[in-house]
Protein backbone atom coordinates (compact mmCIF):
# COMPACT_ATOMS: atom_id res chain seq x y z
CA UNK A 1 0.00 0.00 0.00
CA UNK A 2 2.61 2.69 1.47
CA UNK A 3 4.85 2.07 -2.30
CA UNK A 4 2.03 1.91 -5.04
CA UNK A 5 -1.29 2.73 -3.64
CA UNK A 6 -0.76 5.70 -1.02
CA UNK A 7 1.55 7.64 -3.41
CA UNK A 8 -1.01 7.04 -6.54
CA UNK A 9 -2.21 10.81 -7.37
CA UNK A 10 -6.17 10.02 -7.81
CA UNK A 11 -5.86 8.19 -4.48
CA UNK A 12 -3.66 10.68 -2.56
CA UNK A 13 -6.07 13.69 -3.43
CA UNK A 14 -9.17 11.43 -2.93
CA UNK A 15 -8.05 10.52 0.68
CA UNK A 16 -6.80 13.58 1.41
CA UNK A 17 -10.30 15.50 0.51
CA UNK A 18 -12.60 13.06 1.81
CA UNK A 19 -10.90 11.51 4.74
CA UNK A 20 -8.66 12.10 7.97
CA UNK A 21 -5.74 9.62 7.92
CA UNK A 22 -3.61 7.86 10.94
CA UNK A 23 -0.92 5.38 10.70
CA UNK A 24 0.33 2.64 12.85
CA UNK A 25 3.35 0.88 12.74
CA UNK A 26 2.39 -2.34 14.14
CA UNK A 27 5.75 -3.31 15.56
CA UNK A 28 6.27 0.37 17.21
CA UNK A 29 2.60 1.10 18.28
CA UNK A 30 2.00 4.71 19.20
CA UNK A 31 -0.07 5.23 22.29
CA UNK A 32 -2.97 5.59 20.48
CA UNK A 33 -2.24 2.43 18.70
CA UNK A 34 -5.01 0.00 21.12
CA UNK A 35 -7.74 2.39 21.18
CA UNK A 36 -7.66 3.27 17.38
CA UNK A 37 -7.88 -0.31 16.64
CA UNK A 38 -10.95 -1.10 18.85
CA UNK A 39 -11.73 -4.32 20.26
CA UNK A 40 -9.99 -6.35 17.81
CA UNK A 41 -6.65 -7.57 17.47
CA UNK A 42 -4.04 -6.97 13.96
CA UNK A 43 -4.37 -10.86 12.71
CA UNK A 44 -2.35 -9.76 9.56
CA UNK A 45 -1.37 -6.58 7.90
CA UNK A 46 -2.35 -4.33 5.93
CA UNK A 47 -5.26 -3.67 8.17
CA UNK A 48 -7.98 -0.71 7.04
CA UNK A 49 -10.71 0.67 9.71
CA UNK A 50 -12.51 2.87 8.61
CA UNK A 51 -14.48 5.18 11.70
CA UNK A 52 -16.88 7.95 11.39
CA UNK A 53 -16.30 10.68 13.41
CA UNK A 54 -18.03 9.27 16.43
CA UNK A 55 -15.29 6.17 16.93
CA UNK A 56 -17.84 4.44 15.44
CA UNK A 57 -16.14 1.49 13.41
CA UNK A 58 -17.41 1.89 9.42
CA UNK A 59 -16.03 -0.92 7.91
CA UNK A 60 -12.34 -3.57 8.30
CA UNK A 61 -10.21 -4.49 5.77
CA UNK A 62 -7.39 -6.97 5.66
CA UNK A 63 -4.99 -7.14 2.77
CA UNK A 64 -3.55 -5.05 0.07
CA UNK A 65 -5.57 -3.20 -2.58
CA UNK A 66 -4.53 -1.56 -5.79
CA UNK A 67 -5.29 2.11 -6.65
CA UNK A 68 -8.69 1.35 -8.26
CA UNK A 69 -9.90 -1.48 -5.78
CA UNK A 70 -8.89 0.78 -3.16
CA UNK A 71 -10.65 3.97 -5.17
CA UNK A 72 -14.03 1.89 -5.40
CA UNK A 73 -13.93 0.38 -1.56
CA UNK A 74 -13.39 4.63 -0.28
CA UNK A 75 -16.68 5.10 -2.35
CA UNK A 76 -18.12 2.33 -0.27
CA UNK A 77 -16.89 3.62 2.90
CA UNK A 78 -18.51 7.12 1.96
CA UNK A 79 -21.35 5.55 1.19
CA UNK A 80 -21.56 3.05 4.76
CA UNK A 81 -21.26 6.81 6.51
CA UNK A 82 -24.06 8.89 4.82
CA UNK A 83 -25.97 5.50 5.49
CA UNK A 84 -24.91 6.32 9.37
CA UNK A 85 -26.15 10.22 8.62
CA UNK A 86 -29.55 9.34 7.25
CA UNK A 87 -28.59 10.90 4.03
CA UNK A 88 -29.51 7.98 1.42
CA UNK A 89 -30.00 9.80 -1.21
CA UNK A 90 -25.77 11.16 -0.80
CA UNK A 91 -25.30 7.20 0.67
CA UNK A 92 -26.62 5.90 -3.33
CA UNK A 93 -24.50 8.73 -5.23
CA UNK A 94 -21.70 7.06 -3.61
CA UNK A 95 -22.18 3.19 -3.81
CA UNK A 96 -23.48 3.82 -7.63
CA UNK A 97 -20.15 5.92 -8.01
CA UNK A 98 -18.02 2.48 -6.42
CA UNK A 99 -20.02 0.16 -8.85
CA UNK A 100 -20.17 2.18 -12.09
CA UNK A 101 -16.78 3.89 -11.98
CA UNK A 102 -14.88 0.38 -10.75
CA UNK A 103 -17.10 -2.58 -12.30
CA UNK A 104 -14.56 -4.95 -12.14
CA UNK A 105 -13.33 -3.84 -7.99
CA UNK A 106 -14.43 -6.29 -6.02
CA UNK A 107 -15.79 -3.67 -4.18
CA UNK A 108 -18.71 -3.10 -6.85
CA UNK A 109 -21.22 -5.89 -6.26
CA UNK A 110 -21.21 -4.86 -2.45
CA UNK A 111 -21.73 -1.33 -3.38
CA UNK A 112 -24.84 -2.72 -5.52
CA UNK A 113 -25.98 -4.95 -2.38
CA UNK A 114 -25.45 -1.28 -0.31
CA UNK A 115 -27.42 0.37 -2.75
CA UNK A 116 -30.74 -1.26 -1.75
CA UNK A 117 -30.50 -0.90 1.46
CA UNK A 118 -30.16 3.04 1.21
CA UNK A 119 -32.98 2.64 -1.47
CA UNK A 120 -35.53 0.76 0.34
CA UNK A 121 -35.20 4.45 2.86
CA UNK A 122 -36.04 5.95 -0.61
CA UNK A 123 -38.32 3.75 -2.17
CA UNK A 124 -39.64 1.25 -0.03
CA UNK A 125 -39.49 -2.61 -1.23
CA UNK A 126 -39.10 -1.98 -4.82
CA UNK A 127 -36.63 -0.21 -4.58
CA UNK A 128 -34.59 -3.04 -2.87
CA UNK A 129 -36.02 -5.33 -5.81
CA UNK A 130 -34.76 -3.42 -8.49
CA UNK A 131 -31.10 -3.52 -7.37
CA UNK A 132 -30.45 -6.39 -5.93
CA UNK A 133 -31.80 -7.75 -9.04
CA UNK A 134 -29.71 -5.78 -11.26
CA UNK A 135 -27.18 -6.85 -8.39
CA UNK A 136 -27.89 -10.57 -9.39
CA UNK A 137 -28.01 -9.96 -13.22
CA UNK A 138 -24.58 -8.22 -13.34
CA UNK A 139 -22.61 -10.41 -10.45
CA UNK A 140 -24.32 -13.66 -10.19
CA UNK A 141 -21.53 -15.74 -9.27
CA UNK A 142 -20.76 -13.61 -5.86
CA UNK A 143 -21.69 -14.12 -2.70
CA UNK A 144 -23.51 -10.56 -2.85
CA UNK A 145 -25.32 -11.89 -5.54
CA UNK A 146 -26.27 -14.91 -3.17
CA UNK A 147 -27.04 -12.82 -0.07
CA UNK A 148 -29.69 -10.52 -2.06
CA UNK A 149 -31.15 -13.96 -3.53
CA UNK A 150 -34.07 -13.44 -0.70
CA UNK A 151 -37.29 -11.64 -2.75
CA UNK A 152 -40.35 -14.12 -2.22
CA UNK A 153 -42.50 -14.28 -5.20
CA UNK A 154 -45.25 -12.92 -3.23
CA UNK A 155 -43.15 -9.84 -2.78
CA UNK A 156 -42.69 -9.42 -6.43
CA UNK A 157 -46.20 -9.25 -7.21
CA UNK A 158 -47.24 -6.72 -4.55
CA UNK A 159 -45.00 -4.68 -6.04
CA UNK A 160 -45.99 -5.61 -9.84
CA UNK A 161 -49.30 -4.71 -8.56
CA UNK A 162 -48.93 -1.97 -6.78
CA UNK A 163 -46.39 -0.43 -9.37
CA UNK A 164 -48.64 -1.07 -11.87
CA UNK A 165 -52.04 0.50 -9.69
CA UNK B 1 2.25 15.97 -6.56
CA UNK B 2 -0.32 15.44 -3.42
CA UNK B 3 0.55 13.34 -0.30
CA UNK B 4 -1.45 11.86 2.03
CA UNK B 5 -1.26 14.12 5.43
CA UNK B 6 -1.01 11.28 7.74
CA UNK B 7 -2.03 11.46 11.76
CA UNK B 8 -1.11 9.98 14.79
CA UNK B 9 -3.34 10.74 17.50
CA UNK B 10 -6.56 9.81 17.58
CA UNK B 11 -8.88 11.83 19.76
CA UNK B 12 -7.87 14.84 17.47
CA UNK B 13 -8.70 12.90 14.34
CA UNK B 14 -12.11 12.37 15.40
CA UNK B 15 -12.70 15.76 16.27
CA UNK B 16 -11.57 16.98 13.26
CA UNK B 17 -13.82 14.02 11.34
CA UNK B 18 -16.72 15.08 13.07
CA UNK B 19 -16.10 18.87 11.93
CA UNK B 20 -15.34 18.28 8.81
CA UNK B 21 -18.28 15.06 8.28
CA UNK B 22 -15.56 12.97 7.38
CA UNK B 23 -14.68 9.53 7.50
CA UNK B 24 -11.41 8.57 9.24
CA UNK B 25 -9.12 5.94 7.35
CA UNK B 26 -6.78 4.26 10.12
CA UNK B 27 -4.08 2.50 8.12
CA UNK B 28 -1.90 -0.27 10.57
CA UNK B 29 1.05 -1.51 8.78
CA UNK B 30 4.71 -3.62 9.29
CA UNK B 31 8.05 -2.45 7.87
CA UNK B 32 8.26 -6.24 6.50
Amino acid sequence: MGAVTYPHEQVAEFVSERFVALKFNVKEPHPDFKEALGRGKVLWAPLLVFLDGRGSELRRYVGYLPPDEFLAELRLVLGLSEMTHANFQEALRWFDSAADGYPESSAAPEALFWAAGAAYRLEGLAGVVRRWDDLRARYPETTWARRADVVPDDVRIKIAVETAG
Amino acid sequence: MPEIQWRDQLQPSLVEGREARKPLLLYFWTPE
